[in-house]
């Protein structure tokens, strides 16, 4: 069995998963995941969560203000830029968390990372990842990491949402990168929660942490400036692609679910498993389904929306405080509603 | 002389310590320059003819105050009553007013502007006006400014483009 954890994209809504996991961890001091799989914000927080570090988790995710993590500007001053704010506060703070030393720890430890972004000049979605080894699908790029800044630079790229902040180079000092001046952006605009990737990579019990809302808020407001519109209308594309990678990953399990439950009834009708097996074995003909078991999957998701501004941006302390309490609250409800037979990390 | 100077050191030090608001984004500390064009009347408010004025003027600025005060000079190129004179003297700008675009930055503000020209012409104008940037980029203003050794009257208005460049955001991250 292999244990995946997959955070979302949300900015500063990402305290909600420090909740989640806080509570989770607490209840079970066993659950260990053996991938991580961060979009945006769930990029931040997967290698510090890979370490085991969630004291400093909870601290970045407590302390942090907007102008720690981007600096506002006059408009007409960022006219020619590649972004509305400057991100070099969160580049600073990535340097000063996501050291040479924790990277090596990563890598020596194993820990298979996936860090979503998006290349603006192919438009696919290119994965960055610790894992030497990793599955290579059709529908988007995968690059093993190298060194730190690499990986700094991925974590620092997969943060950035467009518009709001700078594309990053992540391979421009990259020795032998094809493409070094490429631009890389939050991979949230192509995929929203990596579900998809942590099943490629042969995840069976996949832990997903979505940050925007399971329910639609309904406003009695009305948007009467192009700011509020703008800030409606990102959160609108991000619930959209939030919706649409759940419902692949949700889909698939449905198939595997239903080949496994008509293999167990052909089997109770007394036809041999490797006969089944034959059966659903077409050669020449690769399908995703084969040799694969169902998968459990466990979904964490507010229930209503939690502020933070357009893409999460507005960083508030004790905004992201009352997040992490709704995150415990949600992982609380969680612990008492599975079946014991279920956990499988206790 | 010492009273006045610590007296305005201490107006100094209590607006810098009441303007530490690093989510306002106008009146960074930078050197700005304005190209301005000016015109409008010299008047003393009796029954003789008003005068035209029109001109040119340069006004480098540094902010000594951040999200505050900005400090310069003016030099002005100018015509009226038939002639073409200059002016240069102390200017002060005062922000009054930040247009947030709230969450993304602001498009601009208002300030007003204190300042003391000497003419080539024997002028000694004491005055100010009202500001509004745009973006940065363009400056609108109405001007008054009295001529105490001259006893005349200035009323104008201007339209200025800042000339200076904007100091280009280091990308650490793609170097």
């Amino acid at each position: 069995m292999s244990r995946a954890l997959v955070i979302s994209g949300g900015g500063c809504k990402g305290a909600f998963a420090v909740g989640i996991l806080k509570r989770l961890f607490a209840e079970y001091p066993g659950l260990n995941f053996d991938m991580f799989v961060g979009t945006s914000t769930g990029a931040l927080m997967a290698p510090l969560v890979a370490l085991g570090e969630m004291g400093m988790v909870e601290k970045l995710y407590t302390t942090q203000k907007t102008e720690n993590v981007v600096l506002e500007n006059r408009l007409g001053d960022r006219i020619n830029s590649t972004s509305i704010f400057d991100a070099s506060p969160l580049w600073q703070q990535i340097v000063e968390n996501y050291t040479d030393e924790r990277y090596n720890k990563v890598v020596a430890n194993g820990k298979k990372i996936y860090i979503t972004t998006t290349c603006l000049q192919t438009g696919q979605m290119v994965v960055f990842t610790t894992d030497k080894t990793p599955a290579t699908p059709a529908h988007y790029q995968i690059e093993t990491i190298v060194n730190a800044n690499q990986f700094r630079k991925a974590i620092m790229a997969s943060a950035c949402q467009p518009v709001f902040m700078q594309p990053i180079k992540i391979n421009l000092h990259v020795p032998g990168s094809p493409n070094p001046n490429f631009q890389y952006v939050d991979g949230g605009v192509r995929e929203y929660a990596g579900i998809q990737m942590a099943i490629d990579n042969g995840a069976t019990e996949i832990f997903t942490i979505l940050l925007s809302s399971a329910e639609v808020e309904v406003e009695d407001i009305e948007y009467k400036n192009l700011f509020s519109i703008l800030q409606k209308t990102i959160d609108i594309f991000t619930d959209d692609v939030g919706k649409n990678d759940l419902i692949i990953p949700q889909q698939f399990n449905e198939a595997l679910q239903y080949i496994d439950a008509v293999k167990k009834k052909m089997m109770s009708n007394g036809v041999a498993e490797i006969d089944i097996n034959n059966y659903f074995s077409i050669s020449g003909l690769q399908t995703p389904y084969e040799s694969k078991k169902p998968l459990k999957l466990y979904q964490f998701q507010p229930k209503a929306p939690l502020g933070g501004g357009p893409g999460g941006l507005s960083f508030d302390p004790v905004e992201m405080q009352q997040m992490i309490s709704k995150g415990e609250g949600i992982a609380g409800e969680f612990i008492a509603s599975i079946n014991t037979g279920d956990v499988t990390w206790a | 002389m010492k009273v006045i100077t610590h007296t305005l050191l201490l107006c100094l030090v209590c607006i810098q310590l009441k303007a530490q608001n690093k989510r306002d984004t106008e009146f960074p500390k930078e050197f700005i320059m304005h190209l301005k064009l000016h015109n409008g009347l010299v008047t003393n408010f009796s029954n003789l003819p008003e005068l035209y004025t029109g001109g040119l003027q340069f006004v480098p600025q540094y902010t000594i105050v951040p999200q505050k005060i900005r400090a310069g000079v003016i030099t002005d190129f100018y015509y009226t009553n038939k002639k073409i004179s200059a002016a240069f003297g102390p200017t002060f700008s005062y922000k009054i007013k930040t247009f947030k675009a709230a969450p993304f930055g602001s498009l601009g503000n208002i300030n007003l502007n204190v300042d003391h020209l000497w003419g080539t012409n024997r002028e000694k104008l004491i005055g100010g006006g009202i500001n509004a940037d745009i973006a940065n980029k363009i400056v609108i203003g109405l001007s008054f400014h009295r001529d105490y050794n001259l006893n005349t009257w200035w009323v104008q208005n201007s339209i200025g483009i800042r000339i200076s460049s904007v100091k280009k955001t280091i990308e650490i991250f793609n170097q």
